[in-house]
C-alpha cells in the first residue's frame, strides 16, 4: 500500500502550529487541531500494519485499536493510544452542550501522539 | 437621624416604654458613654425629629453599567484582552471551556470593584497568591463603566506594584473624563458593593447557604438593621456589668462576713450583727469602720477611760505645795498664841475705853489700882487697841490663806479611780499605779497649822513623783494596747468600707438591670418585626425566582425568614416537599440548593436601591438539572429587562437554552491559546458557525489546501450533528418530553448516523435507514455528502473542500426545512 498526502508527522506539526499560530485557522483553530491530531494518530496506526498485519488496514479504527496490543511489543503504549483516540473522537464530534476542546487538552493529546510516532519510528528500524 | 433610629422612634409611638426605659433605649442608640450616663441617671439628649425629606439632600450615587473589561497578566489571561459588553440592560452569556480564561474576566472584575475574590478568601495562600499570569509581566485590570447622567465613560483601573503578593493589594484609580484621577469613592457607591454584591461565582453558590450566620449577616446588612445588633450588645454589656456588680457584692459579702467573724474586735461583733440583717444598714457599717461611733461599753471604752486617766500635773502639785508652805510661813509670822488672843484683848480694852468715856478717870475696876485710868492710860490704851486690832487682822488673813491652801492641796489628792481595778480585763497592769495612788491618797490628817500644812506639802512632794511615773507607764501600756487593737481592726475596717462601696454600686445596678432587660426585650421584638417586614420584598423575590427555577422539583419554598440572633442567627427556609412541610435544606439536591442560592442572590443583587445595574454570575449551571437551565434562562432574561446580566458558563447548556427559548441575548465565546493569549469572539447559531469556519478554510484562507482538506470534513460533520440535535430537541421538547429525557437521548447517540436517525426518524437505532431516506427525500447528493463528511473526517477520502462545504450547507438547510 502506498501513502500520499501529508504524513502523520506533517499532520501533527500542523496541529501543533494551530495551537501557537491560529492565524491560518481562524476561529476553527481548536477543532482543526483536534481533527488533525486524530488523523495523525489514525494514519500512524494504519501505516504500522504494513510490517505486521497488512489486512487490518481496512477494518474500522476501533477494531484496529483493539488489535494493537497484540502487535506492539509495548502494551502500555497500545493502551494509551486507544485512550487518546477515544478522547479525540469525542472532541471531533459535536456534543450536546460541549464547547470546543481547550488548550491544555489539545496539548496533552498532541504530546501523546508524538510519543506514539517516535515509538513506531524506533520499532520499524 | 439614621433610617434605623427613625424606625425605632416610630415604633416607640405604638409600642411605648416607661420613661426610664425609653431613656435607656435612646442612650443605647447614641453610644456607650451615653448609656453609661443614662444608667447613672442622666437622661440622654432627645433625638431631633427631622422635618425635611432626608432623601432629597443625600443624592443617590450614579447608576452604573459595564461597558468593557480589559484584563492583562491576571490568572489565565496573558496579553491584554477585552470583553465588550453592551452597556445597558440585557443578557450576555460568555462561554468557554474550563481553562479558557472566562472566569479570569469574572474574577478580574470582582477584584477590581470589590478588592478581593470571594472564591479565594478562605483558601490557603497557595490559592490566593498565584493570581498573576505566568505569561505576562505586570497585571492590569480595568473596566469601562457607563454612569447614568454622565457623558463619556468612567474607567476603573487596578495595577499592582511589582512583587505585590496580595490579590487585593492593587491600586485602583477611577478616571472620569474631564476630572482628575480619583479612588473608588468617586463612584459614590458607598456600601452598595457590600450590601448588593453583584458577583456570584459557582464556588460561592455552593457555600452561600452553607453558613447560615454569614447569609443572615449579609441579608441583615441589606435590611439596614445590623446596627440593632450593636445597640443590643451595648445593652447586654451594660446589663452584664450590672449583674456582675450585684454578684460581686454578694460574693464579697460572704468573704466580709468571714473576715468580720474571725476578728476578735468588739466592733466586729456589732458589724456582724449589722451584716446578718436582711437589709444592711450601710451608714452604721461605715461608722464602725471609720470609728465615728464611740463605743458605749466594753474594752474600748475602758481603754479610752484609762487613756483619759491623768494624775494631777506636777505644775499643779508644785503650786499647791508652794501655797501650803507659804501659808505655813504666814501663820507663823502672824504669831502663835498671843496673836490668837489679840482680838479678844482689843475687845476688852475697847470696853475699858468705853467705860472711861462714860465714867471718867478713876480706879481700875478690874484690879482696883487707884487712879489707874487717866488721860495717859486712855492714850496708851487707844494705841494698844489699834496694835492689837492690826495683829488680829494679820492673823485672820493667815488663817484664811492656810485654810484655802489646805483645801487646794486636799482637792488634788483623790482616791485611785475605780477604773484601775478593771484594767486587768484589758491586760493592763495597774498594780504599781494603784499602789502609788494609794500612797498619794494616804495624806496626813489635815490641820491648818504651820506644821500641818508643811506635813501635807511634804507628803505631796514625796509621793507625786512616783505617782506620775507609774501613771506614765500605764498610759504607755494603754496607748500600745489601743494601737495593737487598731492595727488588727484596720484591715477589717478597710474591707467594710470597700464592701460598702460595692454594695452601693450593686444596689444602683440592681435598680437599673431590670430596666435594661425590658429595653432588650423590646429591641428584640422590634428587630424581629422590622427585619421580617423589610425582608418581605426580598423573600418574595426569592420565592418568585425559585418558582421559575424549580421546574420539575417537588420542593416548594414557602417562606424565608431571618431567625435568632447572636450565635444562633440563621436564615430559615420554610419548604414543602409534595405539599408536606419538610425540614429545610436537607431535602434538596445539590442542584436545588444551588438554584435556591441563586434565588437568594438575584433579588438582593438587583435591588432597586442598588446603583450597581449589573450582575456577574460565574458558572451557575454546574450540578444543575437541564430543566433548571431553561428556568434559569428565563430568570436571567427577566432580570435582564432592567439589569445588565453577565453570565459566564463552561458549556453550551445555557446558550442552547437561550437559543431554544428564543431569549434575546448576546453570546460570546472565550478561548485560550498558548502563552495565555485569550480570544473573545461572538458566537451565534453553532451550526452556522461550523459552516462559516469550514467555508473560510475551504476558500484557502491561510492554510495549505491538503491540510485544510483534512479538517473541513470534520467541521462539516459537526454542523450536521448540531442541526440533528436542534431538530431532535425542538421536536421532543415541543411534545412535552422532560428536558432531562431529551438530553439523555441526545447524549446516548454518539455518532453521526444515530444522530441523523434521531433527527429523521426520532429513533437513534434506525441509522441503517438514513441513506435511503436521504436519497428519497433529498437526492443522491445528500447521502453522498454525509458519506463524504464521515470518511473525510478520518482523512479517508480526498474531497473538494469548497464543494463539501456547499453541499453541507444545502443539507443543513434541507434538514431544517423538511423536519419539524
Amino acid at each position: 500500500m502506498t501513502w500520499s498526502g501529508p504524513s502523520p508527522a506533517d499532520l501533527l506539526a500542523a496541529a501543533r502550529k494551530a495551537l501557537t499560530d491560529k492565524g491560518g485557522w481562524g476561529p476553527a483553530w481548536a477543532r482543526a487541531a483536534a481533527l488533525l491530531a486524530r488523523q495523525a494518530l489514525e494514519d500512524a496506526v494504519r501505516r504500522s500494519w504494513n510490517g505486521l498485519a497488512a489486512g487490518l488496514v481496512d477494518f474500522p479504527m476501533t477494531t484496529q485499536l483493539i488489535c494493537l496490543p497484540y502487535y506492539l511489543s509495548d502494551e502500555e503504549m497500545a493502551r494509551r493510544t486507544r485512550q487518546c483516540w477515544n478522547e479525540l473522537s469525542t472532541a471531533c464530534h459535536a456534543h450536546p452542550y460541549e464547547l470546543e476542546p481547550a488548550l491544555p487538552e489539545l496539548q496533552g493529546w498532541i504530546a501523546e501522539i508524538e510519543t506514539l510516532l517516535r515509538y513506531l519510528a524506533e520499532a520499524s528500524t | 437621624m439614621s433610617d434605623l433610629e427613625a424606625a425605632l422612634l416610630d415604633r416607640l409611638t405604638f409600642a411605648p416604654l416607661p420613661a426610664g426605659e425609653e431613656n435607656l433605649l435612646l442612650a443605647a442608640i447614641l453610644g456607650d458613654d451615653e448609656l453609661a450616663a443614662a444608667i447613672g441617671g442622666e437622661p440622654p439628649p432627645r433625638p431631633e425629629t427631622s422635618t425635611g425629606d432626608a432623601s432629597e439632600d443625600s443624592a443617590l450615587p450614579a447608576c452604573a453599567y459595564l461597558r468593557s473589561v480589559t484584563v492583562a497578566g491576571f490568572r489565565g489571561i496573558g496579553p491584554p484582552t477585552s470583553l465588550d459588553i453592551e452597556p445597558g440592560p440585557g443578557l450576555t452569556v460568555v462561554c468557554g471551556r474550563n481553562g479558557s480564561g472566562k472566569s479570569s474576566f469574572a474574577e478580574a472584575l470582582e477584584v477590581l470593584l470589590t478588592g478581593s475574590v470571594r472564591r479565594f478568601d478562605d483558601r490557603p495562600a497557595v490559592w490566593r497568591d498565584s493570581w498573576r499570569c505566568l505569561h505576562a509581566r505586570e497585571p492590569t485590570v480595568s473596566a469601562e463603566l457607563t454612569l447614568e447622567g454622565y457623558k463619556g465613560t468612567a474607567t476603573v483601573t487596578c495595577t499592582w506594584e511589582p512583587g505585590e503578593k496580595r490579590i487585593g493589594g492593587g491600586r485602583v484609580t477611577v478616571k472620569v473624563p474631564g476630572e482628575t484621577d480619583a479612588g473608588m469613592e468617586r463612584l459614590g457607591w458607598g456600601d452598595a458593593m457590600r450590601l448588593y454584591r453583584p458577583f456570584l461565582s459557582h464556588a460561592e453558590l455552593e457555600v452561600l447557604l452553607a453558613r447560615p450566620s454569614d447569609l443572615y449577616d449579609s441579608l441583615n446588612a441589606l435590611l439596614g438593621l445590623d446596627d440593632i445588633a450593636v445597640i443590643a450588645k451595648r445593652l447586654a454589656d451594660a446589663r452584664k456589668r450590672s449583674d456582675t456588680a450585684v454578684k460581686t457584692a454578694k460574693d464579697e459579702l460572704g468573704r466580709l462576713r468571714a473576715l468580720v467573724d474571725a476578728s476578735d474586735d468588739e466592733r466586729a461583733v456589732t458589724a456582724s450583727g449589722v451584716l446578718s440583717k436582711g437589709k444592711i444598714d450601710l451608714d452604721h457599717l461605715r461608722s464602725l469602720a471609720t470609728g465615728a461611733a464611740a463605743p458605749e461599753q466594753g474594752a474600748l471604752r475602758l481603754l479610752n477611760q484609762l487613756r483619759a486617766l491623768n494624775p494631777p500635773s506636777s505644775a499643779d502639785v508644785d503650786a499647791a505645795c508652794d501655797a501650803l508652805e507659804q501659808a505655813a510661813d504666814a501663820l507663823e509670822a502672824a504669831g502663835t498664841s498671843a496673836a490668837g488672843q489679840a482680838s479678844a484683848t482689843a475687845d476688852l480694852l475697847s470696853a475699858a475705853v468705853t467705860h472711861f468715856r462714860q465714867h471718867g478717870p478713876g480706879d481700875c475696876p478690874v484690879c482696883g489700882r487707884s487712879d489707874a485710868l487717866d488721860a495717859n492710860w486712855l492714850a496708851e490704851t487707844t494705841d494698844r487697841i489699834h496694835e492689837l486690832q492690826a495683829a488680829a487682822q494679820v492673823h485672820r488673813e493667815a488663817t484664811t490663806a492656810a485654810t484655802r491652801a489646805l483645801q487646794s492641796g486636799q482637792l488634788l489628792i483623790g482616791p485611785a479611780p475605780a477604773v484601775l481595778a478593771e484594767a486587768h480585763t484589758v491586760d493592763i497592769d495597774t498594780s504599781e499605779l494603784a499602789e502609788r495612788w494609794q500612797s498619794w491618797a494616804a495624806a496626813p490628817a489635815a490641820t491648818a497649822t504651820p506644821s500641818g500644812l508643811r506635813r501635807l506639802a511634804a507628803h505631796m512632794r514625796t509621793t507625786h513623783g512616783e505617782l506620775t511615773q507609774a501613771a506614765a507607764s500605764v498610759s504607755a501600756a494603754v496607748a500600745s494596747e489601743v494601737q495593737r487593737r487598731e492595727d488588727r481592726w484596720e484591715p477589717v475596717a478597710t474591707a467594710i468600707s470597700a464592701w460598702c462601696e460595692l454594695q452601693e454600686a450593686a444596689l444602683a445596678a440592681k435598680a437599673v438591670s431590670g430596666g435594661i432587660k425590658t429595653v432588650e426585650d423590646w429591641l428584640k421584638r422590634a428587630n424581629n418585626d422590622l427585619r421580617n417586614a423589610r425582608l418581605q420584598p426580598y423573600a418574595e423575590g426569592t420565592a418568585a425566582v425559585w418558582a421559575k427555577l424549580r421546574q420539575q422539583s417537588n420542593v416548594d419554598l414557602v417562606r424565608m425568614e431571618l431567625i435568632g440572633s447572636a450565635t444562633s442567627r440563621a436564615v430559615d427556609f420554610d419548604v414543602t416537599v409534595d405539599g408536606q412541610p419538610a425540614a429545610g435544606l436537607g431535602v434538596m439536591s445539590q442542584g436545588e440548593v444551588n438554584a435556591l442560592a441563586l434565588s437568594v442572590f438575584l433579588p438582593r443583587a438587583t435591588s432597586d436601591k442598588s446603583p450597581l445595574r449589573f450582575v456577574v454570575i460565574d458558572d451557575p449551571v454546574q450540578a444543575m438539572d437541564p430543566s433548571k437551565v431553561d428556568g434559569m434562562a428565563h430568570v436571567f432574561a427577566e432580570a435582564a429587562q432592567t439589569r445588565q446580566v453577565v453570565v459566564f458558563t463552561h458549556d453550551d447548556r445555557l446558550p442552547a437554552a437561550v437559543r431554544n427559548l428564543g431569549i434575546p441575548a448576546r453570546i460570546v465565546q472565550v478561548s485560550r491559546q498558548s502563552e495565555s493569549t485569550v480570544e473573545v469572539r461572538p458566537a451565534g447559531d453553532p451550526a452556522e458557525q461550523y459552516l462559516r469556519e469550514a467555508g473560510g478554510l475551504a476558500a484557502g484562507e491561510g492554510v495549505p489546501a491538503p491540510v485544510a482538506g483534512r479538517v473541513v470534513p470534520g467541521l462539516c460533520r459537526n454542523a450536521i450533528e448540531q442541526v440533528c440535535f436542534e431538530i431532535a430537541r425542538t421536536r421532543r421538547l415541543g411534545r412535552g418530553d422532560t428536558a432531562a429525557s431529551v438530553e439523555d437521548a441526545l447524549s446516548a447517540a454518539t455518532k453521526l448516523m444515530p444522530r441523523l436517525a434521531l433527527a429523521v426518524f426520532d429513533d437513534a437505532n434506525r441509522g441503517g435507514e438514513v441513506y435511503e431516506w436521504l436519497n428519497q427525500r433529498c437526492g443522491r447528493w445528500a447521502a453522498d455528502t454525509v458519506r463524504a463528511v464521515n470518511e473525510g473526517s478520518h482523512g479517508g477520502t480526498t474531497v473538494d473542500p469548497k464543494g463539501l462545504v456547499g453541499d453541507t450547507r444545502r443539507l443543513v438547510t434541507a434538514l431544517r426545512g423538511k423536519l419539524p
